[in-house]
C-alpha cells in the first residue's frame, strides 16, 4: 500500500536509565513497532528543545523524551531541568496548535523494559490516530484565503483599546519637567556623561529613544504617553546608540516595568551597574499608535498591576499609575481566550499570525532579555545551525525558539508585540509561559534548581 | 573527504536471523563517506576485532561504525580496537541493531529497514566526531578532613592507616565532637568516652595525621586531586609546643563565670580553658572575649603561674595554605533552638534537652553524675520524656525530617534511670517508635518490658510549672483519653540540624546542600558517601541524621573512597565534557545556574573577533569537574556551550538521518 501512513517516531533516551530500559526490552524480546528510533543522550537534560522542533520540522510524526525517574538522575538534577523545559515547550507547542499527542515525556528506569515497550506501543497508536505531522512545517505558510477558519467563529476576542485617563496628563507633564531639570543637573555637575531618554521626533506620537550628551540637547527630551520604548535594552554596549563601548557614566529614565527588565539584565551581567544612574519615573500608561492614529491604552498597561520599581537610585513621580488590575490573572485573559480554541483553530490562528512575519528581527532587537551580544540566529558560524534551524530555513520556528530562549526570564514588558511591524501578538507566547509557570508551580518547579 | 568503515555484526543468529545483513551493506555502501563495509558473525570475537583493526589500517579509515549490540555492552571493546589500530577511540560509534532492532521486531523486512536507518544515523554522527583526549591531572597525596568528631576521627584514622597524610581540622579547641559529651551509648551501654578517647589518642599520636584544632576553613579552591585550602588557625594565646597541660593556668584564672559549652551551659568554665578533661590536644585556649587581660590589659595571672612560659598574649591568627587531593566533610550536627516551642516550658530549669540530660547523668558532668532537678537539687520522683520536639514537624519552627537517633537515646536514658533508680517513674510520650538497627528493637523492648518504662503514644500539648512539680497535659492516642500527669522533670528529644557554617562551607566546595541544609550525596542509593562534586566526600550527620555505628560506617566508606582516589597518580578526565566557544559566549551565567558540579566559572577572557580584541566575561568549564550531562549546553541561548561527544551538530545529524525517510513529505 503506497499511501499507508508509517509514522516516524524519534525517542531520545538517557544513557543511564531509559536507554538501558530499552536494551532490557530487547533482551526480554518484548515487541514495539519499528517506527520508533532511539537516539542516545547522556542525560535527558541534553535534549535541546531545538532537536524536538528539528525532528518535527524534518518530518517526524512524534517525539518522545525518556529519562530517569525524578530523584534518580545519574547527574542528580538533570531530569528536573528536562521536566521544566519540556513542560514549557509542550505547553507552547500545544498553544500554537501542534497536537499535544505528538510529544511526550516519560520516566523509564533501566528495569522498566515492560513500561518502555508499553509506552512505545501506546505512543505509536496515538500518532497513528493523529496522522502525519504537517503543522510545524506549515506554520509559516500563508493560509489560503478561503476556508482559513472553517469554524466560522472568530479566533479570539478582538482586543479593545481602552482610552487613557486624561486626569494624568498634567502629572505626566510635571514628570517631564522634572526629568529635564534633573538631566541638566546631572550633565552640568558631570555626574553623568550622557542621559538615555526619549527625544522629540517629527511626529508627537513617535518619540525616539535617544542619548543626550549636552545640556543644550536636553531641550529635545520628551516624556509623554507615547514613550513606550523600554530603555533598558539601550543600556547594553549597544550598536544602536553608536557607542559600542560607552566608557562614561550613563543616567537613564526607567518606567516601573522597564526597571524589571533592567534588573533581569543586571542579573545576566550585560550591564555594568556601577556606570549607570537609574532614575525611576512614574508611568501614566502608554498609548498604542496605529497608522499614525492614537488608538488607546496598550494591553500591557490595561492589565498592569501597579508594579514597583525593581532597581533605582532615585524616583520621580513614583506614585503615578494609569490603572491597576485587580488581579494578576487579568493579564492571562487573552492567553485563555486562545487556549479555549480547538487545536486546529489554535494552529490556524497562529498560522495566520506567523505567516505575516517578515523576519525583521525587531522583536529580538528590542527584547531586554534577548540580550545575547552575539545572537545565535545571526551567527556566521556553520555549526550554530544546529541550535537554530528546525528545517532548512532558520525562520521556521523562530518565534517558538525565541520565546523558549527567554522563558522564565521574560519580564512581560510587551515590547516584542509593540515593535512588530506586522502586528503579531508575540508577547502572548511568553505570557503563556508565565501562566504555565504560575499554574504548574510546585509540581514542575520543585525542587528549585537555581538559587 | 572522510573515510568511514562500517562493520555489521551478525551476533551469531541474534541479528542475522531477522536483519538481512547483505541488504544493509548494500544500502549503506551508497552513503556519503562510507569507504568500507564488512560483515562478520561475531565482531566482538578476536577474529572480528582483527578484521576491524586490519580494515582501519589498510583503508586508513578515520571513523568507524559498528552495527551490533548495545553500546553499553561493547562500546569500550571497539574503542580499544580502534585505539590499537591507531585511531582515536572516540572516532567509534555503535548502531544498536540487536537490543533496539533484531530482538524487538519479528518482521525481517521492517527490522532490516530499521537497521539501515540506525546505521545511517550512526554514520551521520561519526562523520562529525572529532578525536578526543582525556586530560591528565596529578593527584596530591594528602586528604583534608573537616570536623573532628567521631566521623572525622574515623575517616582520618582510616586514610592515615593506608599511608596518606591527613589534616584534621576542628573549630573547637579539642577533637572529640558530640560523642565526647555523651555518657553511655546505645544499644550496648558502653561508656562513650571509653570507646572514643582511645581513637582520639590514636589520632593524635598517628604520624600521618596532623590535627588542627581551633581552626577554620577560610577558602577552598581547585578540583578533584588538586584542592587548595586556606585554614585559619585561631590564636590560642598558648604556645602548643611549650604547654604541658598541667592545669595551673585554668585553676588560677579569676574569670570563672563563663557558661561551659561542653556542659551545655549547665556549669561554668574559666577564660583560659580546656573543653573537657580528656581534651586532645591537652592545651588550653584563651577565650579572648572574656579574658580580663584582653579586655582591660590587666591580669595576666595565667602567664605568671605558667612554669614552661607557654602563655603568649601576642599570638595572632595564622593562615596555612595547603594542597589536598580529597576532602571529607564531617561537620556533624547541633540541636535546634527551642525558643519557638513555648508549650514545653523550656525556660524552666527542670525542662531540659536530651543533650543536657546526657551531661547530667555523666560522671564528669555538672552534677557529678547525680540525677537531680536543676531547680532545687532534689532527686526527681518522676521523669517524663517527650519525643519528636521539632522533628517531623512541618511547621516553620520545626524540621520536616525524623532526627533518627531520639527514639533510641530516649530508650537508653530510660534504662539508665531505671537501672540506677528503680523507684523513679519514667513516662515517654512518642509519636512512633522507630528502632530499626541491629539489636535496637530488643533494646527498646527491654526498657518497656524489663524496666517498666511507660510508653504513651501521643503528643504533649503543654508543660506547666506548678511550683514544686510540673504538670503535663497530653493525649494517649491508643486509649483515646486526655492525660494530666504530674512529673518532676521533663526531657525533650530535641531535633538535630546540620552544624552552623555548613552553608558557606558547601558553597566554598561547590557542593550542594538540600532544603534542610544537609550535604547532598551524589546519588541517594549508589553514591551515598560522595558529594556531587568530585573529590568531596561525606561522613556522619553532615549528610543526614545518623547514629554512631552508621557514622563510623560512613566515615570508613568515605575513607575508602578517598584512599581509592589518592592511590592514583594521575586522574584521567572524561573527555566528553562541556566546552565553551569564547567567541559566542555572552557570560550571562545561565549555564552556571544549572551545573550540578560547580564546574563552570566566569572571568574576563581576551576575545579576538575579526581582529576586534576585547576583554569579555566568558564562562569557563573545569574539565576535571564536568561529568558531561549537557544541562548547560541546552541552557545556553547563544549556542556557545557544546558537549564533546554529543555536540549540537552531531545530535542534529542523527535526527536528520532518522528523518530522511520522511524528508520528501
Amino acid at each position: 500500500m503506497p499511501n499507508e501512513f508509517r509514522p516516524l517516531i524519534i525517542a531520545f533516551c538517557c544513557n543511564w536509565c531509559s536507554y538501558a530500559g530499552a536494551d532490557l526490552a530487547g533482551t526480554s524480546r518484548l515487541n514495539y513497532p519499528s517506527n520508533v528510533k532511539i537516539i542516545k543522550v547522556p542525560c535527558s537534560c541534553r535534549v535541546d528543545p531545538i532537536f524536538v522542533l528539528r525532528a518535527f520540522g524534518k518530518g517526524a510524526d512524534g517525539v518522545i523524551i525518556c529519562g530517569c525517574h525524578p530523584g534518580d538522575c545519574h547527574y542528580s538534577t538533570g531530569n528536573y531541568h528536562t521536566r521544566r523545559r519540556f513542560a514549557l515547550l509542550f505547553s507552547l507547542l500545544e498553544f500554537m496548535g501542534i497536537e499535544a499527542g505528538r510529544m511526550r515525556l516519560e520516566w523509564i528506569s533501566a528495569a522498566e523494559a515492560q513500561k518502555f515497550a508499553q509506552v512505545m506501543n501506546e505512543f505509536t497508536e496515538t500518532i497513528l490516530a493523529l496522522g502525519p505531522n504537517t503543522r510545524i512545517v506549515d506554520i509559516r505558510n500563508m493560509p489560503s484565503a478561503e476556508g482559513a477558519n472553517p469554524t466560522g467563529r472568530p479566533f479570539s476576542r478582538p482586543y479593545v483599546y481602552p482610552p487613557i485617563n486624561p486626569e494624568n496628563a498634567p502629572k505626566i507633564a510635571e514628570i517631564e519637567a522634572q526629568m529635564k531639570r534633573r538631566a541638566v543637573e546631572l550633565l552640568e555637575s558631570g555626574e553623568a556623561d550622557r542621559i538615555v531618554a526619549w527625544k522629540k521626533s517629527d511626529f508627537e506620537m513617535l518619540p525616539e529613544p535617544a542619548s543626550f550628551h549636552s545640556v543644550e540637547s536636553v531641550e529635545n527630551m520628551v516624556y509623554n504617553r507615547f514613550c513606550s520604548a523600554n530603555l533598558s535594552k539601550y543600556l547594553m554596549d549597544s550598536p544602536w546608540l553608536g557607542d559600542r563601548k560607552f566608557e562614561g557614566k550613563t543616567a537613564v529614565f526607567l518606567k516601573p516595568c522597564d526597571s524589571h527588565s533592567f534588573d533581569r539584565m543586571l542579573k545576566e551581567h550585560v550591564i555594568d551597574r556601577d556606570k549607570k544612574i537609574i532614575i525611576g519615573i512614574g508611568c501614566g500608561g502608554n498609548v498604542h499608535v496605529d497608522e499614525m492614529e492614537e488608538v488607546g491604552l496598550f494591553e500591557k498597561c490595561q492589565v498592569c498591576r501597579k508594579i514597583e520599581h525593581a532597581v533605582f537610585d532615585e524616583v520621580i513621580g513614583g506614585d503615578l499609575f494609569e490603572r491597576v488590575a485587580q488581579d494578576d490573572n487579568e493579564r492571562f485573559d487573552w492567553v485563555e481566550n486562545i487556549e479555549e480554541l480547538s487545536s486546529e483553530e489554535k494552529f490556524l490562528y497562529w498560522q495566520k499570525q506567523l505567516s505575516k512575519c517578515i523576519r525583521c528581527n525587531a522583536c529580538r532587537n528590542t527584547c531586554p532579555v534577548c540580550n545575547c551580544k552575539k545572537c545565535v540566529f545571526s551567527s556566521t558560524k556553520f555549526d550554530m545551525a544546529a541550535k537554530v534551524n528546525t528545517t532548512d530555513f532558520e525562520g521556521q520556528m523562530f518565534h517558538a525558539v525565541r520565546a523558549f530562549h527567554v522563558a522564565e526570564r521574560c519580564t512581560d514588558c510587551g515590547e516584542c508585540s509593540r515593535v512588530c511591524p506586522q502586528g503579531i501578538p508575540l508577547h502572548l507566547l511568553n505570557r503563556k509561559f508565565i501562566k504555565e509557570i504560575k499554574e504548574k508551580g510546585d509540581e514542575i518547579w520543585t525542587p528549585p534548581i537555581s538559587p | 573527504m572522510e573515510k568511514i568503515g562500517v562493520f555489521i555484526c551478525h551476533c551469531g543468529s541474534n541479528i542475522k536471523a531477522t536483519v538481512d545483513a547483505d541488504a544493509v551493506i548494500k544500502e549503506i555502501r551508497g552513503i556519503t563517506g562510507v569507504a568500507f563495509a564488512a560483515q562478520y558473525p561475531y565482531m566482538c570475537a578476536k577474529a572480528g576485532q582483527s578484521l576491524i583493526e586490519a580494515a582501519i589500517r589498510d583503508n586508513s579509515l578515520d571513523g568507524i561504525v559498528v552495527a551490533a549490540c548495545s553500546p553499553r555492552m561493547h562500546e569500550a571493546t571497539f574503542r580499544k580496537v580502534a585505539e590499537s589500530a591507531g585511531l582515536n577511540p572516540y572516532m567509534v560509534e555503535i548502531a544498536n541493531i540487536r537490543e533496539h532492532c533484531s530482538w524487538i521486531h519479528r518482521d525481517g523486512g521492517e527490522a532490516t529497514v530499521k537497521a539501515v536507518e540506525l546505521t545511517r544515523a550512526a554514520i551521520a554522527k561519526v562523520r562529525l566526531n572529532a578525536p578526543l583526549f582525556p586530560e591528565e591531572n596529578s593527584v596530591v597525596k594528602r586528604a583534608l578532613v573537616i570536623g573532628g568528631g567521631i566521623a572525622g576521627i574515623q575517616a582520618a584514622l582510616d586514610i592515615a592507616e593506608a599511608g596518606f597524610e591527613v589534616d584534621l581540622v576542628e573549630t573547637t579547641p579539642s577533637i572529640g565532637g558530640k560523642m565526647a559529651q555523651l555518657d553511655k551509648t546505645f544499644p550496648t551501654l558502653d561508656c562513650s568516652a571509653c570507646i572514643l578517647t582511645p581513637k582520639m589518642v590514636d589520632c593524635a599520636s598517628h604520624d600521618k595525621i596532623n590535627i588542627l584544632t581551633y581552626s577554620q576553613i577560610e577558602k577552598i579552591e581547585g578540583f578533584v586531586g588538586n584542592f587548595t585550602a586556606t585554614i585559619r588557625k585561631k590564636a590560642r594565646s598558648v604556645c602548643m609546643e611549650k604547654c604541658t597541660g598541667c592545669g595551673d593556668c585554668w585553676n588560677k584564672c579569676p574569670v570563672k563565670k563563663i557558661p561551659d559549652e561542653f556542659n551545655t551551659g549547665l556549669s561554668n568554665r574559666t577564660a583560659i580553658y580546656i573543653p573537657f578533661a580528656q581534651a586532645l590536644p591537652l592545651v588550653p585556649a584563651i577565650d579572648r572575649e572574656h579574658c580580663i587581660k584582653f579586655k582591660t590589659g590587666k591580669c595576666g595571672l595565667c602567664q605568671t603561674v605558667c612554669q614552661p612560659g607557654a602563655i603568649d598574649f601576642e599570638l595572632q591568627d595564622e593562615f596555612a595554605t595547603e594542597k589536598y587531593g580529597a576532602i571529607v566533610v564531617a561537620t556533624g550536627f547541633e540541636v535546634i533552638e527551642l525558643g519557638k516551642f513555648g508549650e514545653f516550658g523550656y525556660d524552666n530549669p527542670d525542662v531540659i534537652t536530651s543533650m543536657e540530660f546526657e551531661r547530667i547523668t555523666h560522671g564528669a558532668g555538672p552534677t557529678g553524675g547525680e540525677l537531680v532537678r536543676l531547680s532545687d537539687g532534689r532527686k526527681p520522683k518522676s521523669i517524663t520524656f517527650i519525643q519528636c520536639v521539632g522533628s517531623r514537624d512541618i511547621t516553620e519552627r520545626g524540621k520536616p525530617y525524623c532526627s533518627k537517633i531520639c527514639c533510641m537515646y530516649t530508650a537508653k536514658h530510660s534504662i539508665l534511670i531505671k537501672d540506677k533508680y528503680p523507684d523513679i517513674d519514667v513516662n515517654i510520650f512518642y509519636i512512633d517508635m522507630r528502632t530499626p538497627g541491629k539489636a535496637y528493637d530488643e533494646f527498646y523492648r527491654r526498657s518497656e518490658e524489663d524496666f517498666g518504662v511507660r510508653y504513651i503514644k501521643g503528643q504533649v500539648g503543654r508543660v506547666m510549672d506548678m511550683g514544686d512539680h510540673l504538670a503535663i497535659s497530653g493525649v494517649d492516642l491508643l486509649d483515646n483519653v486526655k492525660l494530666e500527669l504530674k512529673t518532676d522533670m521533663v526531657i525533650l528529644a530535641t531535633a538535630i540540624q546540620p552544624a552552623t557554617g555548613i552553608k558557606p562551607l558547601a558553597s566554598m566546595l561547590s557542593a550542594s546542600i538540600d532544603t534542610n541544609n544537609f550535604m547532598t550525596e551524589a546519588h541517594a542509593k549508589l553514591r551515598p558517601v560522595e558529594s556531587p562534586t568530585a573529590g568531596v566526600f561525606l561522613a556522619g550527620a553532615a549528610q543526614g541524621p545518623k547514629d554512631i555505628p552508621e557514622t563510623v560506617g560512613q566515615a570508613g566508606a568515605a575513607a575508602a573512597k578517598v584512599i581509592g582516589l589518592l592511590a592514583k597518580d594521575i586522574l584521567l578526565s572524561n573527555p566528553c565534557t562541556a566546552t565553551v566557544d569564547i567567541n559566542s559566549c555572552n557570560g550571562c551565567s545561565l549555564c552556571g545556574l544549572v551545573c550540578p558540579y560547580g564546574a563552570i566559572s566566569y572571568g574576563p577572557t581576551k576575545v579576538d573577533e575579526f581582529g576586534y580584541k576585547t576583554l569579555e566575561r566568558i564562562s569557563h568549564v573545569n574539565q576535571a569537574l564536568c561529568l558531561g550531562c549537557g544541562a548547560c549546553v541546552v541552557a545556553c541561548p547563544s549556542g556557545a556551550m557544546n558537549l564533546l561527544g554529543y555536540t549540537n551538530l552531531q545530535l542534529q545529524a542523527e535526527v536528520d538521518a532518522l528523518c530522511l525517510m520522511n524528508s520528501d513529505r
